[in-house]
């Protein structure tokens, strides 16, 4: 009989310490998927962000860096320049990539770097406790807006990626979600063709993907998911922006 | 007297209460106290320890290189931290979930703090059980004083738990 799936070879079998239901565990085997598929293994750098996924690194088994918070793109830019012919890509979340990185975001999109980011928004803060992030719906309770986010004290949910593909030198943007096994094979595809870009020197390249945290939505898992189909995606539509 | 404990185990098993609560018994007692969390990145589980110094004199560092006592609550924190505890230290060990070598000559109580608590109906209550065979053998702090303080600190939504906490601390008295 064929072996039709196996368990990616660059995701370390280990268990992991993220909660039930959460998003990171499906997001990091999809980026070992393509790793493995594109054959990159062995060229491949990843940049860990500062959230959860501190130590994305335990689970991915290939070359990896840290960087400061919200400093991944700075640090890509800087692997990428001194090494052109490794395939370096970042994975931040929304409150590393959009609030104390937006700096960094910005101008490496700006500069046109040929890296691949991978950006998870789950519109909120969670290693630290729930706080409001950039992406938080208006209305969304979190531990920072317990009455819920409110335009006049916290501004709109911000649409980073939109504002990205306003920058002549970015690429690709597309805006995906985890909330179902379509939506997963089409963020696969999407991370594909982010890391693909890069390789074929095309350009910046950024795929976002909405991710559960039932912990800090005060949801089940379930309830997560669904709340991504129906509440967030209104807010955050899916597709390709650029 | 200066008393330098470490409280560890994994997240969610009450560490950070247990140690909160000593040091603020032993303030209540008008000792000098320092409490120092740790935390790990992870939102749940993980491992937690705290570092509870109580002391007649003011204390410079909040943090514990060798410890008086160890409470070690799961076999990773006691795989951690069984190194620091000093010669002459107490080692308080939940036998639920970690097992010492039983060749060691330390001072120790080994007592299955998780098997009674869930007996007594909640899971969660294992560390007052611990605090409690802890004081009642240390004598560091009143057991009277303690008692009012988990009466104290309970926050509104949560003051119906206040009784099993009670029970849980004079189960774990009766150990010692």
């Amino acid at each position: 009989m064929d072996k039709i799936y196996a368990h990616p070879k660059s995701l370390r079998d280990i268990s992991n310490h993220y909660c039930p239901g959460c998003g990171h565990g499906i997001a990091h085997r999809l980026i070992c998927e393509v790793i493995d598929e594109l054959g990159i293994r062995e060229k491949v750098i990843g940049v860990a962000p500062v959230g959860c996924a501190v130590i994305a690194y335990d689970y991915w088994d290939f070359d990896c860096s840290e960087a400061a918070h919200g400093r991944a793109l700075a640090v890509a830019t800087a692997i990428k320049r001194c090494r052109p012919q490794n395939v370096v890509f970042t994975y931040q979340g929304d409150g590393d990539l959009a609030a104390i990185g937006t700096n960094e975001t910005i101008h490496a999109a700006n500069r046109g770097e040929n890296v691949t980011v991978v950006f998870i928004n789950n519109a909120i803060y969670g290693m630290t406790g729930g706080q409001m992030a950039p992406t938080t719906l208006v209305g969304q309770k979190t531990a920072t807006t317990p009455l819920g986010r409110e335009i006049k004290y916290h501004g709109y949910p911000l649409k980073i990626s939109e504002m990205l593909a306003l920058l002549p030198a970015t690429k690709y943007i597309e805006r995906t979600s985890l909330q179902s096994p379509q939506e997963i094979i089409k963020t696969k595809k999407a991370i594909k063709q982010a890391f693909e870009n890069q390789i074929n020197n095309v350009g910046f390249s950024l795929v976002e993907i909405l991710s559960p945290c039932p912990t800090y939505w005060g949801l089940s898992p379930k309830q997560a998911l669904d709340w991504i189909k129906d509440v967030m995606v209104k807010e955050f539509p899916l597709g390709k922006i650029k | 007297m200066t008393e330098k404990i470490i409280i560890a185990g994994s997240g969610g098993q009450g560490i950070m209460l247990l140690g909160k609560v000593l040091a603020e018994a032993a303030m209540r007692e008008g000792r000098h106290v320092t409490w120092l969390p740790a935390y790990g990145a992870e939102v749940r589980g993980g491992t937690a320890h705290c570092m509870v110094i109580v002391s007649d004199e003011a204390i410079g560092s909040p943090y514990v290189v060798t410890a008086d006592t160890l409470i070690l609550m799961n076999a990773p924190s006691l795989e951690k931290f069984k190194d620091r505890l000093d010669k002459k230290g107490l080692l308080v060990v939940n036998s639920s979930l970690a097992a010492t070598n039983n060749k060691s000559k330390e001072d120790k109580i080994e007592q299955p703090f998780t098997d009674i608590a869930i007996k007594m109906g909640n899971i969660k209550i294992a560390n007052m059980i611990a605090l409690g065979c802890f004081i009642s053998r240390e004598n560091i702090v009143k057991l009277t004083t303690v008692s009012r303080v988990i009466s104290d600190i309970a926050p509104e939504n949560k003051r119906d738990l206040v009784e099993i906490n009670q029970k849980a601390l004079q189960e774990g008295a009766k150990l010692s």
